[in-house]
């Protein structure tokens, strides 16, 4: 979920930093950071399409820090109830019909997430980034009077990653406006574009982000954000286990 | 029958022996060639066999991307229904329809991703191998529900045995979330790792209801008794989809493509073997008829005085040899194809063959094929081996001078 | 016009370093119809001369004529076609196929200059009985004696009905009587038929046959005599 956190996490950022000679690093950093240390409750939808069906889900999420990650399905009814929660890289996810949690495995984490085209990883861990690869800024443009900076990330050779690499468009108040996925071949493979920004809650958010494979553009998941609070009190036992079983939201 | 062809068949006989050892080394070859051959060809026909029976059978009814891209949504409807009329259609008991959806599958300790298949208890045994492999409890029966079989490799690394309860984590196939509880009535054993590690199987009922299937699966599959029948009832099964366009029949070549390329890359293998064997015989015969060639030169000599033309000679040297190669092929044909028939009315087996065969729920011998092909393909090959070596013999004719041949021991 | 002319026949083979002469400018003329003997030691050149009139060995200078055929101009094939057609030959060591029978050696030739099967055997058996060989057409060389081989091979040279008969030491390898029934059968193929015949030998109760004897000594022609033939004292 953080994948499109990132996105999500809108920093008011003075334009005083723009200007100063900032590093790939640090402008990655820069927007973590900001990101880090702070809570969050939104309202969203996913809408997974495909060229003869399309499906819709409403839910809510709760993120503190960038190591925990609640989701809670509240639409459709026959889906209500199914969560996923995510904490320092592990994830459990429950299932009403059931009542049980399970765990769900590293081998798994690659897989879609509930059907849609994002991956359990996207979903969980994508400040792995800042730790595992290394940056490097490789252009800049200007867009709706901002500056936009553009940073190739590849990882360490060590990381335990699947991309080759990354490219990550960041604009100069550290909205993401896109994240490429390119495969260990140097082709592109997925791509996670924000389509609008809004500002709610006093920030500008990444209201409607889109992942869309490379050459199926008729498939594509996307998420919308129809409400976020940050810096929200946030109960101490939101992100366990047995919350996550008994949801009292 | 001409003075010529007489005089070659005689001048065989003049060295009786050495004549015969060449005949032998090809009656040898011959027969040694027709058993490796019909043995691979037959050895072919179990591999597609028992390679069908085990699982994908000779044909499916499929939506037509799902062997592509594998979707949930890419499903046959009533495919039970279709199941049963193709049962009719076919007069046959050996068709069941199948769901797949992959699942993240849970024991108290461990999960795993698996490709879940939903199965019809009753009809699955008769389209596959694996329900005979139950090596501890049961198979799946019709009237089960929340049950499920399972390969012994997954059980163990899911920590479970049998009356463990497993959760299944999914996508329905309108996109909702997926879950079951099942509990293991039976583990089975192919003794194949790959298929022990990711086999598990539920019944096609339940399967339907958990992942929001309605009354549609994924395959509709079709086992027949032999490979020659393949073409007849993709036909059948095609009139019984017909006005389905997104159904479409696939044959076993088109299921397991692996197959045939497995086949080629062993027979060229076979082929090495082979080719081996004939230059052999055919230097036997170089050998043979440039011995025949120099010891008759004085005689060949006197020939040539008396008018004949080196290209009559020549001629004469290759009906010896192709008498001595039709005799080695018709002893080597007869001689293979006595021996051959034999083995595929008594089968063949390797020592441990018949053990292997009772693990993997397959034939435990091996009935070579007896074709015109099997037969005659390695003879005929010898055959020109045979008269290609003759060749150079044959051309050291071309420069013999009658006086000095003549004058020659 | 004469059956076989020779001018100027110039033949050396080479043996190591030394040069040997085989034929030393050698001129003959033989009349069809003949009886010819040529005598002389060996290495006189006789056989050479034969061979040249066979057309099985090509002379380095000179001409030779053999009936229509200009010899030493003639291509290996067509020197191959003239000794089937035209020129019978008898050898030393008779040189019958061993595997086939007394008929099959004379059909052989017959096949190889095309005849149809009917006739091949017709005049097989009849060119048999012609050399005495009746009653004994199925027999394999090996069954029998010295002379009835080389009467086989008489048969096989005179089945093409050549006009010229060449046999290099023809009685070499038989015992007197039976030389002595082989000369008597040349005699009689060269009166009843006309066949010219010309025999290389250096045994004098052969040279006793020809009407004309020609001695040969180095590779020339040292003498050439008619004379009157007579049989063998047996």
């Amino acid at each position: 979920m953080y994948k499109f956190l990132v996105a999500c996490s809108v920093l008011m950022f003075s334009t005083a930093a723009v200007g100063q000679e900032l590093t790939a690093d640090e402008i990655i950093r820069k927007a973590m950071d900001h990101y880090r240390g702070q809570t969050s409750h939104a309202q969203m939808s996913m809408v997974i399409h495909r060229p003869d069906w399309q499906r819709e889900m409403g839910m809510k999420t709760w993120t503190e820090g960038d190591k925990r990650t609640l989701v809670r399905v509240t639409v459709p009814a026959k889906d209500a109830g199914n969560g996923t929660l995510s904490v320092d890289g592990n994830m459990w996810t429950y299932t009403p019909k059931i009542n049980r949690v399970v765990k769900v495995p590293s081998s798994m984490m690659s897989q879609n997430w509930m059907g849609s085209d994002f991956s359990n990883k996207d979903i969980s861990k994508d400040t792995d980034i800042i730790d595992q690869y290394d940056h490097e800024l490789v252009g800049n443009y200007q867009q709706d009077g901002h500056y936009v900076y553009v940073i190739q990330s590849v990882p360490h050779e060590e990381a335990a990653v699947v991309w080759g690499k990354e490219v990550l468009h960041i604009r100069d108040d550290w909205v993401m406006l896109e994240q490429q996925f390119w495969d260990q071949d140097d082709q592109l493979v997925k791509t996670l574009r924000t389509l609008e920004i809004r500002e709610m809650d006093g920030r500008e958010v990444a209201a409607v982000i889109r992942m869309s494979r490379e050459g199926v553009e008729e498939e594509w998941t996307e998420v919308r954000t129809a409400a976020i609070d940050f810096d929200v009190e946030l109960a101490e036992n939101l992100f366990t286990l047995s919350n996550l079983r008994n949801p009292r939201e | 029958m001409s003075v010529t062809w007489r005089l070659a068949w005689r001048n065989l006989w003049r060295h009786s022996r050495r004549t015969w050892l060449t005949v032998g080394a090809m009656v040898f070859c011959n027969v040694l060639l027709i058993f490796l051959i019909s043995l691979q060809l037959g050895s072919y026909q179990m591999m597609i066999d028992n390679s069908l029976a085990s699982f994908s059978g000779h044909a499916q009814v499929q939506h037509r991307d799902y062997l592509e891209e594998q979707r949930m949504r890419q499903s046959v409807p009533r495919a039970a229904a279709l199941a049963a009329s193709a049962r009719d259609a076919l007069g046959l008991e050996t068709t069941a329809a199948r769901g797949m959806a992959f699942a993240l599958v849970s024991s108290e300790q461990r999960s795993f991703g698996v490709l879940l298949q939903g199965v019809q208890p009753v009809y699955e045994p008769g389209v596959s191998t694996f329900p005979g492999l139950v090596r501890q409890g049961r198979y799946l029966a019709s009237g089960d529900g929340g049950h499920i079989v399972l390969g012994s490799v997954l059980a163990q690394n899911l920590k479970v045995g049998l009356g463990d309860e497993l959760t299944f984590l999914g996508s329905g196939r309108d996109g909702s979330f997926a879950a079951g509880v099942a509990t293991i009535v039976g583990i089975l054993d192919t003794g194949m790792d790959e298929i022990d590690r990711s086999v598990a199987q539920v019944p096609l009922a339940w399967f339907q209801d958990i992942f929001s299937m309605g009354d549609h699966a994924h395959s509709v599959v079709v086992r027949l008794p032999s490979l020659e029948q393949v073409p007849v009832a993709v036909a059948t099964l095609e009139g019984l989809v017909g006005g389905q366009d997104e159904l479409v029949v696939r044959d076993w070549d088109a299921l397991q493509p692996g197959l045939r390329q497995a086949i080629a890359s062993d027979m060229a293998s076979g082929w090495f073997t082979y080719v081996v064997l004939i230059v052999l015989v055919a230097f036997s015969v170089l050998n043979t008829q440039l011995m025949s060639v120099l010891e008759r030169t004085r005689e060949f000599g006197v020939m040539l005085a008396l008018g004949m033309r080196p290209a009559q000679l020549a001629r004469l040297v290759g009906m010896e040899t192709l008498l001595m190669s039709g005799l080695g092929m018709a002893l080597g044909v007869l001689l293979g194809a006595l021996l051959t028939w034999y083995l595929s009315v008594a089968g063949f087996a390797y020592p441990g063959m018949e053990e292997l065969g009772a693990k993997f729920n397959m034939p435990g011998r091996m009935y070579p094929e007896v074709s015109l092909l099997s037969l005659l393909w390695g003879p005929v090959v010898v055959l020109f081996g045979a008269m290609l070596a003759a060749i150079y013999p044959a051309l050291r004719l071309f420069r013999l001078a009658p006086v000095a041949a003549m004058r020659a021991v | 016009m004469s059956a076989i002319s020779c001018r100027n026949l110039c033949k050396t083979f080479r043996q190591g370093e030394e040069v040997i002469t085989g034929l030393d400018h050698v001129n003959l003329d033989i009349e069809g119809g003949s009886f010819v003997c040529l005598s002389g030691p060996s290495g006189s050149g006789k056989t050479t001369l034969l061979n040249a009139m066979g057309g099985l060995d090509t002379p380095d200078e000179g001409e030779i004529t053999v009936g229509e055929y200009r010899v030493d101009r003639l291509s290996k094939g067509e020197l191959a076609d003239m000794r089937l057609r035209s020129i019978g030959f008898v050898f030393q060591s008779y040189n019958l196929i061993p595997v086939l029978s007394a008929r099959e050696n004379v059909e052989f030739v017959m096949q190889v200059q095309g005849l149809p099967a009917p006739e091949r055997r017709s005049r097989a058996e009849q060119v048999l009985a012609e050399v005495g060989l009746s009653g004994l057409e199925e027999r394999l060389p090996g069954d029998m004696s010295g002379g009835q081989q080389q009467r086989v091979a008489v048969a096989r040279a005179i089945a093409n009905q050549p006009a010229l008969v060449l046999a290099d030491e023809p009685t070499a390898n038989l015992d007197t009587r039976t030389a002595a029934q082989l000369m008597d059968l040349f005699v009689a193929l060269n009166r009843e038929r006309g066949i010219t015949f010309v025999i290389a030998t250096h045994d004098v109760r052969v040279m006793g046959y020809a009407r004309r004897l020609v001695s040969m000594r180095d590779g020339l022609i040292v003498a050439d005599e008619q004379q009157e033939s007579h049989s063998m004292e047996v």
